[in-house]
């Protein structure tokens, strides 16, 4: 299994100057638990997660811009990793949040995002059609549909 | 700071699991209601601790298939917060122990019975709804 079989394909992303409040906003509507941070050449600058925006609980977001709390992002992985070694990389670093990056593409160009719910899906070891598999491990007696 | 409660946004229930669930099964049960906790308890229902996907992570190695909750599930680092814990308080916990999500007890003397959980994901949402603000003004249509 690779990186790129359990990451998730692209990734949200905003501009340094956007403000917090927009950040938060675009966590919310698509449900993403991070915002990835890009310069004006889209490369990887920094990274915001939940507890970045949880430290500016209360005060004004729209007065706060994201390169002000985001979190600068140094690590590169690429897609072609095997998964053990990007697990190995997030117990070292205690960094749940990986930041995918395609040398080919480009430096630094985010081309996907690997969390450790991604991971926690293949340590479930369920293959395609989740649903069925689980039902499979403890089958009723009766069950013959 | 606003008078935020932590009762504001609740979730009602929590998904558990005992002390003896294999590690894998937590994985699918993290998988298939897609969520990113899983509370453990044990027999006579009292709550041990919380297991997360980050914990999860930290005990994946050669020994994973064997290990159960119980093994990994940190006792010493319970915590819990009340319905009418301020907001403020419950958010410095997430920050002082690293978590997204914590666990809401009942307030009634004696009872340690878990009503739900607060999670990072519904405070954000409500910080990206009416910012500085508090959230039961925001929800108010006409205020």
């Amino acid at each position: 299994m690779k990186v790129c079989d359990l990451m998730h394909k692209g990734v949200i992303s905003c501009d340094t100057e956007d403000t917090v409040k927009d950040v938060a906003k675009m966590m919310a509507d698509n449900h993403f638990r991070s915002v990835v941070v890009v310069n004006e050449k889209g490369e990887v600058w920094g990274l915001i997660t939940y507890a970045e925006l949880l430290a500016h609980y209360g005060e004004d977001l729209t007065k706060i811009t994201a390169q002000a709390i985001m979190r600068p992002y140094r690590i590169e992985v690429a897609p072609q990793w095997p998964i053990e070694q990007a697990i190995d990389l997030m117990q070292r670093l205690k960094y749940y949040h990986l930041i995918i990056v395609d040398p080919h593409v480009g430096t630094k160009w985010p081309v996907g995002m690997l969390t450790s719910y991604d991971v926690v899906q293949y340590m479930a070891q369920l293959e395609a059609g989740h649903f069925e598999q689980v039902l499979k491990l403890r089958p009723l007696p009766e069950s013959e549909l | 700071m606003s008078d935020e409660r932590v009762a504001q946004y609740l979730r009602r229930g929590a998904i558990t699991c005992s002390e003896e669930t294999s590690l894998i099964f937590v994985a699918q049960i993290m998988v298939v209601n897609r969520i990113r906790y899983c509370v453990v308890i044990n027999k006579s229902h009292e709550v041990l601790g919380l297991i997360s996907a980050d914990q999860m992570i930290n005990a994946f190695d050669k020994e994973f298939s064997r290990r159960t909750a119980g093994d990994i599930v940190s006792r010493d680092a319970l915590v819990t917060v009340i319905p009418s814990t301020p907001l403020g308080e419950a958010i410095a916990l997430m920050a002082k122990k690293s978590v997204e999500h914590i666990i809401v007890v009942s307030d009634r003397p004696g009872s340690r019975a878990v009503i739900g959980i607060i999670a990072a994901r519904d405070i954000i949402a409500g910080m990206a709804r009416d910012g500085r603000k508090g959230g039961h003004e925001g929800l108010r249509p006409n205020a």
